[in-house]
């Protein structure tokens, strides 16, 4: 076997190069093993020292679905209002918390990126690391948490409707782009985050509040004045979020064609902050 | 690079940090690239190049801030260079810093398997490997604690344990294995050895002179990010001493030239000091007396540098007293290769003898010498050495009490005259550092 051979000089890879998809795939595969400890880990350093440990992955999500089960269906009874579409108030609940599966892969792990890379001085500086595993580590442990949400979303569907639309399978497809937008703009994220340290507090801001009710999640598309509509329109997460909401709760496929541009841009996305990630990568040790 | 090429070559290496005041001013000169800097520069490294060729150990060394860490880490990979290129072939395992791949709240186990996935293994290669890794570490019960409840003892033991049993093709040693008691660094060192025997590329950093001697075949001197030397070790590391010896004795010597600035006046008429440049890097004192040469000679006075065990063995010191004086003592100190102190002697240890009635004859101290008086003192000993390579340091003292309790160093060389001691295994014939000259008697 010949031992691999590495070259380490002031010129990083060239952009063409890093915009590769085949670079990035074999990167991902390449560092797989440590992709998959590091999500348990992520997920585990979570509930670690706690007496309920894992369980509280569960107990998390189930306390948010009763909560608003109560607030909304039992007090306030809201009804969820569109075209064609009249519901019952516990229909209100289930139509918000399908929009929020996707919403939730995206935030968890968007939310954590700027602190990824900062937080971890020891594997910049002094293990030879490659940093991106902690990207897509963090985006893998979101989406767990999300599909654990999923779950007890479709649980309560099946409470409350009786049944789950055969569509419902369909759900991977609409959220695999949002994986994959989530990975590009963590990336993104977690190195200019090292930079720039005010990026966590501005996210904050700009995820919990700009794209979570700019996008259709606590009211129908349709209730947005036509001339407004745009605005929903300009956040990326609107479009799982109609998705979702069609395969799980109205038993509808998905937008075709808006689904194929959507997962074609987020795949950009993606690429796009992966070569920014490993780009900028090399300066990090310095700054750290 | 074929494949019998050099293992890791490094050519004009730099390293230059742009010192930032703020985080922000380094994106600020990303976008404003050319027209301004928002930066100064600091060279770490600088025009560093050498090969290690495969299956050979080789040493840093160089003082704290000299470059080491920054070398070993482009190497390693952590840090990126700012000009030239570092190739290497074969997988590398690096030990820079202690502990420092391990995560503090995980358990000493959860840690192993993190560790060999960072260096490129699967779960079920760790697997196999982790017994090993356990034995070799020998933590017993702390292996499922949590790492942050470990001493730093066993940190490194961990650490260690894990970073050799990858098998790697390079590795690459920082001063981790200082800490540890001085059993498990035997065993590290015994482990480093088979490692090196195996065909294992060795880089290795460390202060200590001892250990890059036994444990590195070749070594580089860094100094000031450049390099200062290199070669086989044993010769860069008396470099490397030459190189503390001439900043220690230029502290020591503004140390004396300050003491001595308010008496300047009394000295008015001195003589102006004789030193040449390259005596002057190597030596220190008031200058009331001078060494003007040293020798090493054989039995019959002939000059000589390398001598058998029990030969005659000559060291000639010449001096001259500046001013009148008393109270004078003259002194010689040997030093092996590695620095150690293997003797040291003066006229006034013969003098106190004598007055302690153990030997007879005028003590030296007593005279008093005339301004410019010029003499030479022999010390002289039947060599009882093992074989080395020697140094002799000499000096010449103002004593103000008879027991070496008020010394006033006058002038003090290092470096002064060299020798070696040459032991021929068929004719004599003993091990280790001196001759006790024993003797076997059988008893019946």
């Amino acid at each position: 076997m010949t031992p691999p051979l590495v070259t380490l000089s002031s010129s990083p890879a060239s952009w063409s190069a890093l915009l590769s998809p085949a670079r990035l795939a074999g990167d991902l595969w390449r560092h797989r093993e440590l992709i998959r400890q590091f999500t348990v880990r992520e997920l585990a350093a979570r509930s670690k020292g706690t007496l309920l440990g894992i369980a509280w992955e569960v107990l998390k999500p189930l306390a948010t679905i009763l909560v608003f089960t109560f607030v909304f269906s039992i007090v306030l009874r809201v009804r969820w209002q569109a075209a064609g579409i009249e519901s019952e108030t516990a229909g209100f609940v289930v139509m918000m918390l399908c929009a929020m599966i996707p919403f939730n892969i995206f935030s968890q792990a968007a939310l954590a990126a700027p602190t990824l890379v900062l937080a971890r001085p020891n594997l910049v500086k002094k293990v030879v690391f490659p940093l991106e595993v902690l990207g897509v580590s963090a985006t893998l442990a979101s989406l767990v948490t999300a599909l654990i949400f999923a779950v007890l979303v479709l649980v309560l569907l099946l409470i409350t409707t009786g049944r789950i639309p055969p569509t419902a399978a369909l759900l991977p497809l609409t959220l695999a782009p949002v994986v994959m937008l989530t990975l590009g703009v963590t990336w993104f994220l977690a190195s200019l985050g090292v930079f720039l340290r005010d990026i966590g507090q501005l996210l904050n801001v700009v995820v919990s509040n700009i794209l979570f009710f700019s996008a259709p999640i606590f009211y129908p598309i349709e209730a947005v004045p036509e001339h407004l509509r745009f605005i929903p329109y300009l956040n990326p997460l609107t479009y799982p979020v109609l998705d979702a909401r069609r395969v799980l709760v109205l038993g509808e496929p998905p937008d075709w064609p808006v689904l194929a541009a959507f997962t074609l841009a987020c795949a950009a996305v993606m690429q796009a902050g992966y070569a920014w990630f490993v780009k900028s990568k090399r300066g990090l040790a310095d700054v750290i | 690079m074929s494949a019998s090429g050099p293992a890791i070559a490094v050519e004009n290496l730099g390293k230059c940090y742009h010192m930032y005041a703020r985080p922000e001013d380094r994106l600020k000169q990303a976008a404003f690239r050319w027209s301004r800097r928002f930066y100064s520069e600091f060279w770490a490294l600088r025009g560093v190049t050498f090969e290690i060729a495969r299956g050979e150990s080789f040493g840093i060394v160089g003082r704290n801030g000299s470059g080491k860490s920054t070398l070993l880490q482009i190497v390693a990979g952590t840090t990126a260079p700012t000009e030239g290129v570092v190739r290497r072939a074969g997988r590398v395992a690096a030990l820079l810093e202690l502990g420092s791949g391990f995560d503090p709240e995980f358990t000493g186990r959860e840690n192993v398997y993190l560790n060999g996935a960072i260096l490129g293994l699967t779960r079920r290669q760790v697997d196999e490997r982790f017994d090993a890794i356990a034995a070799f570490a020998d933590i017993g019960q702390f292996i499922d604690q949590p790492v942050k409840t470990y001493s730093s003892g066993m940190l490194v033991r961990l650490a260690f344990a894990v970073q050799v049993q990858v098998e790697p093709d390079i590795l690459i040693v920082d001063e981790a294995l200082a800490v540890g008691d001085n059993l498990f660094q035997k065993r590290c060192y015994q482990r480093l050895h088979e490692l090196r025997e195996r065909g294992v590329t060795l880089l290795f950093v460390s202060h200590d002179q001892e250990t890059i001697r036994t444990l590195t075949g070749r070594a580089l001197l860094l100094h000031a990010g450049r390099v200062r030397a290199i070669g086989p070790s044993s010769e860069v590391l008396l470099d490397y001493r030459r190189l503390l010896h001439e900043e220690e004795s230029r502290w020591m010597r503004s140390e004396a030239a300050r003491a001595q600035a308010p008496r300047a006046e009394t000295h008015a008429d001195e003589p102006p000091t004789p030193d040449d440049d390259d005596l002057s890097r190597r030596s220190f004192g008031d200058l009331d007396a001078e060494i003007l040469g040293v020798q090493v000679l054989d039995g019959a006075g002939e000059p000589c540098a390398a001598f058998r065990p029990g030969e005659t063995l000559v060291i000639r010191v010449r001096y001259r007293v500046n001013r009148e004086m008393t109270g004078i003592s003259v002194g010689v100190r040997i030093r092996d290769k590695q620095g150690v102190k293997i003797y040291s002697w003066g006229t006034l240890n013969q003098d106190m003898a004598l007055w302690a009635g153990r030997a007879r004859g005028d003590a030296l101290w007593d005279r008093r010498l005339p301004a410019g008086h010029t003499e030479e003192i022999d010390f002289v000993c039947d060599c009882p050495l093992g074989a080395n390579f020697y140094e002799v340091q000499a000096s010449v003292s103002e004593e103000r009490d008879r027991h070496y309790n008020d010394q006033r160093i006058l002038h003090w060389i290092d470096e002064a005259a060299f020798f070696s001691v040459l032991v021929d295994r068929h004719e004599y014939f003993f091990g280790g550092v001196a001759d006790l000259r024993m003797r076997a008697h059988v008893r019946h």
